[in-house]
């Protein structure tokens, strides 16, 4: 069990306020990690918000490395943010020597590439970076890369929520970190091997998710996604199947955003009934099969364009409720968040998402929610 | 008194001998009366029941079969057949040529299937389901399945539509009546199957198909609404298809697929035969020959190599019914499924809807008895290999996979076919247990298997009307029916355990392996 | 009256750390607490003060499972929402929850009242019962309930006003009542996806008796009295309660031989080939359903009527006439095919050999 919440606000926000809305579900989890997507920064990244980021957690090794290789590549490094961190004792995380923060340009020869290039490199980065640190095998141990996205910071780290919190001083609202979107979740994988890469939300090109769940169909998934693009790749959490899934529908088919849900839960063939676009259903079924998931999951992603999205497994098994404060909205497993962040707000406007639905926060913060 | 030499046949030589307890006989003579191998007889003996004995026959060609219809209808319990372990039959029965039977293979009834067990039982990390209460989606593809970037889909508005016609795929459940031919099956065995399969689909919401089997259709089906539920097979002797394509301009309905047959589990590269004394008027009627012997060879006619069967053949078959009905292909498993599967998975015209596999423990209603035991693959593992060689193209599900051969063998279909799904099917067949559902008596212990003498003892696999008598249908086909209601409760309260509503087709995760080798062979952990 | 605050800045007191506090305070005689939670458990239960007196818990933003396992005397309110599981196995209390309450509200609940202002989640209601020793067990909530409603439910009563709910929803959501045994569901509006196991009716009076002044109660306690009169039209109402056991089992559908009549191919799908009237015999048939028959050869005939004797089905008649001892070869005793079942006795007696088995099996 997990819990896991996204806030999304018109102005910019501190990273307590996510953790605020996670505080009151501390019984929901294990205090074993934390784990943060910001997106839509402002504060200390404001002004090269069009420059990927690189989010990298690694041993002064992995940072000779990782400086070598993007040299060698041709990118330059724009700016850098090392985190003033509070080295207070008898705080419960297991710390990396290193955290790296830092925006790039792109190489030279990307300077009239297109968007979709650009972002094809950006991944190959990533990846690449990550088998350096890792090893091809994953014997190495010098760090980690999150993410590499313009706009986008990633924060994970394995320990007491509170005291990763307090290390990095997320508790103090400096004004440096600043963002429109968060996504957090506080728990490591404790299924498995603790492994920084397990841990939820997880990025790739511009998706973010974070899921409450288990998906019991994770391994026909990760067979049919290895063989779907490279992006698909670590499955050291079967939640992650669940990106790959949102990344596929959405940018590499380049469907309408609900078909996402018709895709991972599909309607039983004879339910699909009269609806118009039912032979389109029944083919989407046929045909990604073995994307479908199983058990229980309450899924939040975040879109490259910054709209949020809250669904569930058919069954309705975790919880999940979206409810709106002053100029914001959040979405998260239990409504004790809520009403930590938002006090006062109408909560019978709040949102249950049921088995069959899929909600969606655009940017101007109307909630749209389809029914299967 | 003449002297008994010692090669002269006797009871003892035979592989069943009747055991016959003149106590508590009466006479009645129902044993006798009822033994349709005529294996025994009365004689006057001053020992016997009031100067009646009763006796064995020691004749090859009326050897008991222990079909055990002589016990069955005994009123005292007075006699029944004794397996008898040191018969010499083999040898002796060979006289004639070749040893026919018919049955399962007796000598390969290994049950690698028993020897996997539902180990992963969700429990903390995810909540098991209820097999009574959550709502499950029990249904499997028949049809070629596109590759998602093929799919014709156009993006309007918020939603996708087809902007061209895609294979036909058909929903069905996950459980098919397997291929028995009228001829083969008496009409009544046939026809009870047929029933319970129409009972299951308007009474009891169960998409069960039916597969014909290669000796025709009766046209009346041909031309009834219950069509939809039939696959209509086609083997290397065509049988009845020029009937069923006369048929066309009056069906109601299309069927629900095509099964082109190449081979049999039971009896690969042995072909089919029907001797003259079968051919029934009736069948003459439905196959659409004179009364002669029907071979079925080995192979077709006319198809030399992969790329013509799988091109001319599923092209006809598709093209008679407008390319509206899935074609599927049925082949022996066989070292080579794999690449066949290839090959399948590979044609660019996207017209073969689904890969037939049947192993080596499927039943036949004659064969040579040295293919019987002695060709053949077992399922298991060609299943698995079929699978991953799909999986690592990245073309899992595009043809589905339906198997048989051996399920149900122990009664226990449902965990045969969770564990056949799990290890990648998307559906099997069942054939030899509807058989027995009706009251067939046969087993891999050698206990009747005598389909191919026209003498079935349960009515079943002949067609003298004598013995047809014997079936009721309506009492056949209820058992059908009520083995098919118990097996999707029963397959619910496999996936509930498992975490899953729909099947998981291929997800070999939830099974372990109590035995190291089979673990090994199947990419399954070992458990002990 | 105790106020406990369970935030200092991000510093929170843990469900256990909380707990204790009031395990203490009880023990000590505090009957009343107002706790401002944030998302700690099992908040109001399972509590006594030992002189029998009253206790009250005024609770804001409590976690899963506020009022879980209260026993009778305790009274758990809840200012807003809250999430899973309220008043889970609730055994006497009483909790009344100004708000939505989450998933699995009043699961297992087993006796007390359970009153919740808004909406209640998925699988509310689920494995309710009643144990006959206590009273049993209520659930009010005024919007709906989530679906997969009253699952398993043995139970108790529930209540769903369906205030607010949409033009043509169900307030029950959907596939209520499955597996229901039990107790009974009153809902005021149209539900549908009802298992066949249970049944749907209107309200009697006896019902209208009952609800009449428990919503009047429930209202009053969550601060909504101005909407009896509207929830009052009992016509609006139904009851869905289990069938009863003997109505109960597998739904049959036709009988086999009805469904071959009614809905199956007339006359059988061979019936234009084949000519077959249906008849079903036994193992050991008689007349033209004999595998074999005895044909009378004459030979050297006795008369020593061994086969007349021996003959089980009494299908051999010896006949009394002239010929009797003069013509053998023409037979003394006759067969009645009819009654024949072919089992071969007269034959194999015949010390003579004057019957001769034919077989029939295999020959038109």
């Amino acid at each position: 069990m997990c819990r896991i919440g996204a806030i999304k606000s018109l102005a910019p926000l501190p990273p307590s306020r996510a953790l605020q809305l996670m505080l009151p579900q501390q019984e929901g989890h294990d205090n074993s990690g934390f784990a943060m997507v910001m997106q839509d920064l402002e504060g200390i990244f404001a002004h090269c918000k069009d420059k990927p980021l690189l989010s990298l957690a690694c041993t002064p090794k992995g940072e000779q490395l990782v400086n070598a290789w993007m040299e060698e590549h041709g990118f330059v490094q724009v700016a850098q943010w090392a985190p003033d961190v509070n080295k207070r004792s008898g705080l419960n995380i297991e710390l990396m020597p290193r955290y790296v923060f830092r925006n790039y340009d792109y190489p030279e020869i990307y300077r009239y590439r297109t968007e979709k290039e650009r972002e094809e490199l950006l991944l190959d980065t990533r990846l690449a970076l990550r088998d350096l640190l890792s090893g091809k095998d994953g014997g190495h141990d010098e760090g980690y890369v999150y993410s590499f996205w313009p706009d986008v910071l990633t924060l994970k780290e394995i320990g007491d929520p509170a005291d990763i919190a307090v290390y990095f001083r997320l508790w103090e609202d400096t004004g440096r970190l600043l963002a429109r979107n968060i996504v957090i979740q506080c728990r490591q994988n404790t299924n498995y091997a603790i492994v920084r890469y397990a841990a939820h939300p997880f990025f790739l090109q511009g998706y973010t998710l974070c899921a409450n769940g288990e998906n019991t169909f994770f391994s026909r998934n990760r067979e049919f996604q290895k063989a779907l693009h490279r992006g698909y790749t670590g499955f050291e959490s079967d939640s992650q199947c669940l990106l790959y899934t949102l990344h596929y529908v959405l940018r590499e088919l380049g469907w309408p955003l609900q078909y996402y849900k018709h895709v991972i839960t599909p309607l039983p063939v004879p339910r699909m009934g009269q609806r118009p676009d039912r032979d389109a259903l029944v083919s989407v079924r046929e045909s990604l099969a073995h994307l479908e998931i199983s058990g229980p999951n309450a899924i939040i992603a975040l879109l490259p364009d910054g709209r949020l999205l809250a669904c569930s497994d058919a069954g309705k098994l975790r919880p999940l409720v979206v409810g709106r404060g002053q100029d914001m909205l959040a979405v998260t497993s239990e409504v004790c968040g809520l009403n930590a962040v938002f006090p006062d707000r109408d909560f019978e406007t709040d949102i249950y998402p049921g088995g069959r639905d899929l909600v969606v926060i655009d940017n101007g913060l109307e909630v749209h929610q389809w029914r299967q | 008194m003449a002297a008994v030499m010692v090669q002269d046949l006797h009871c003892c030589d035979l592989p069943w001998q009747v055991d016959w307890q003149q106590d508590k006989c009466v006479l009645c003579g129902a044993c006798a009366a009822a033994c349709t191998v005529d294996a025994i007889h009365f004689v006057a003996s001053s020992r016997g029941v009031r100067g009646a004995a009763l006796r064995q026959r020691a004749e090859l060609a009326r050897a008991c079969t222990g079909c055990g219809m002589c016990s069955r209808v005994c009123p005292q319990n007075a006699i029944r057949p004794l397996r008898n372990p040191d018969h010499r039959f083999p040898l002796l029965a060979r006289a004639n040529g070749p040893l026919k039977r018919g049955g399962r293979s007796n000598l390969h009834a290994q049950r690698t299937l028993d020897k996997l067990t539902v180990g992963r039982i969700s429990q903390m990390t995810d909540p098991a389901l209820d097999s009574e209460r959550h709502v499950f989606d029990l249904r499997a593809p028949l049809g070629r399945v596109l590759p998602v970037r093929d799919l014709p889909l156009r993006v309007e508005g918020e939603a996708l539509s087809l902007a061209a016609p895609t294979p036909p795929v058909r929903w069905i459940y996950p459980l098919m009546f397997s291929d028995m031919s009228i001829g083969a099956l008496s009409t009544r065995a046939w026809e009870a199957i047929a029933l319970a399969c129409a009972y299951l689909n308007e009474q009891c919401h169960l998409p069960v198909r039916m597969c014909s089997g290669e000796g025709g259709m009766p046209g009346r089906l041909l031309e009834s609404e219950h069509l939809q539920y039939m696959v209509l097979q086609i083997a290397s002797g065509h049988f009845g298809w020029n009937r069923i394509l006369r048929a066309l301009p009056r069906m109601k309905t299309d069927p629900a697929g095509v099964l082109i047959k190449m081979g049999q589990g039971a009896k690969p590269g042995d072909g089919g035969l029907l001797p003259a004394a079968k051919v029934a008027a009736h069948i003459q009627a439905i196959r659409g020959v004179p009364r002669t012997t029907l071979h079925s060879p080995a192979n077709h006619q006319g198809l030399y190599s992969i790329e013509e069967a799988v091109q001319k053949m599923h092209l006809s078959c598709n093209a008679a019914f407008g390319f509206r009905v899935p074609v599927a292909i049925k082949c022996a498993a066989s070292v080579t499924s794999v690449a066949v599967y290839n090959n399948l998975l590979r044609d660019p015209y996207n017209i073969c809807g689904g890969f037939f596999l049947d192993g080596i423990q499927g039943g036949t209603g004659a064969a040579n008895e040295i293919s019987l035991e002695h060709t053949g693959h077992p399922l298991a593992s060609k299943l698995r290999h079929c699978y991953l060689a799909a999986q690592a193209q990245g073309r899992q599900g595009q043809i589905p996979l339906w198997v048989g051969g051996g399920v149900g063998q122990t009664g226990q279909a449902a965990a045969d076919a969770f564990k056949l799904i799990c290890l990648g099917a998307n559906g099997v067949l069942v054939g030899k247990l509807l058989i027995q559902l009706l009251g067939c008596v046969g087993n891999e212990q050698g206990r009747c298997n005598a389909c191919n003498t026209g003498r079935c003892p349960a009515g079943i696999c002949t067609q003298d009307m004598r013995l047809v008598r014997r079936l009721d249908i309506d009492r056949g086909a209820q058992a059908i029916v009520d083995y098919m209601l118990a097996f999707d409760a029963e397959l619910r309260k496999l996936l509930a355990p498992v975490g899953n509503t729909s099947l998981p087709v291929g997800r070999a995760d939830v099974l372990v392996a109590t035995d190291r080798a089979v673990a090994q062979a199947l990419g399954l952990d070992y458990a002990c | 009256m105790m106020h406990i605050d369970t935030l200092d800045g991000h510093r929170r007191l843990s469900t256990q750390e909380l707990l204790r506090m009031v395990e203490v305070a009880v023990q000590q005689g505090e009957t009343e607490f107002v706790i401002a939670a944030s998302g700690q458990h099992d908040i109001g239960g399972p509590l006594w003060n030992r002189a029998g007196r009253e206790l009250v818990f005024h609770v804001r933003n409590p976690g899963q499972r506020v009022g879980a396992m209260c026993l009778p005397g305790t009274t758990v309110l809840v200012d807003g929402p809250t999430p899973a599981d309220a008043g889970w196995l609730n055994s006497g209390g009483r909790v009344i929850v100004r708000g939505d309450a989450g998933d699995t509200a009043g699961h297992c609940a087993a006796a007390g009242s359970i009153y919740i202002a808004g909406r209640a989640g998925t699988r509310t209601g689920s494995l309710m019962k009643h144990d006959p020793q206590f009273e049993e067990p209520s659930l009010w909530v005024l919007r709906t309930v989530g679906d997969f409603s009253f699952e398993f439910m043995g139970g108790g009563r529930a209540v769903v006003c369906g205030l607010g709910c949409a033009d043509g929803a169900s307030p029950l959501g959907a596939r209520p009542c499955v597996g229901m045994v039990g107790g009974v569901v009153y809902v005021r509006g149209q539900v549908d996806m009802l298992p066949e196991d249970v049944r749907q009716s209107e309200l009697e009076a006896s019902d209208i008796a009952w609800l009449k002044p428990g919503l009047a109660d429930f209202l009053a306690a969550v601060g909504r009295p101005e909407l009896h009169a509207a929830l009052s039209h009992w016509g609006q109402w139904r009851k869905i309660t289990p069938r009863p056991f003997a109505e109960g089992g597998r739904t049959v559908g036709l009988d086999m031989a009805a469904f071959r009549r009614q809905a199956w191919v007339q006359g059988g799908i061979f019936g234009d080939v084949l000519e077959d009237d249906g008849r079903v015999v036994g193992l050991a048939a008689l007349g033209e359903d004999r595998l074999r028959m005895p044909v009378w050869a004459g030979r050297d005939c006795r008369d020593c009527r061994l086969c007349l004797k021996s003959c089980p089905c009494k299908a051999i008649a010896r006949e009394e006439d002239e010929r009797v001892g003069q013509d053998s070869a023409k037979g003394i005793y006759a067969l009645q095919a009819e009654k024949c079942q072919g089992c071969g006795l007269c034959a194999g007696l015949c010390p003579v050999g004057a019957w001769d088995m034919q077989e029939l099996l295999g020959h038109d």
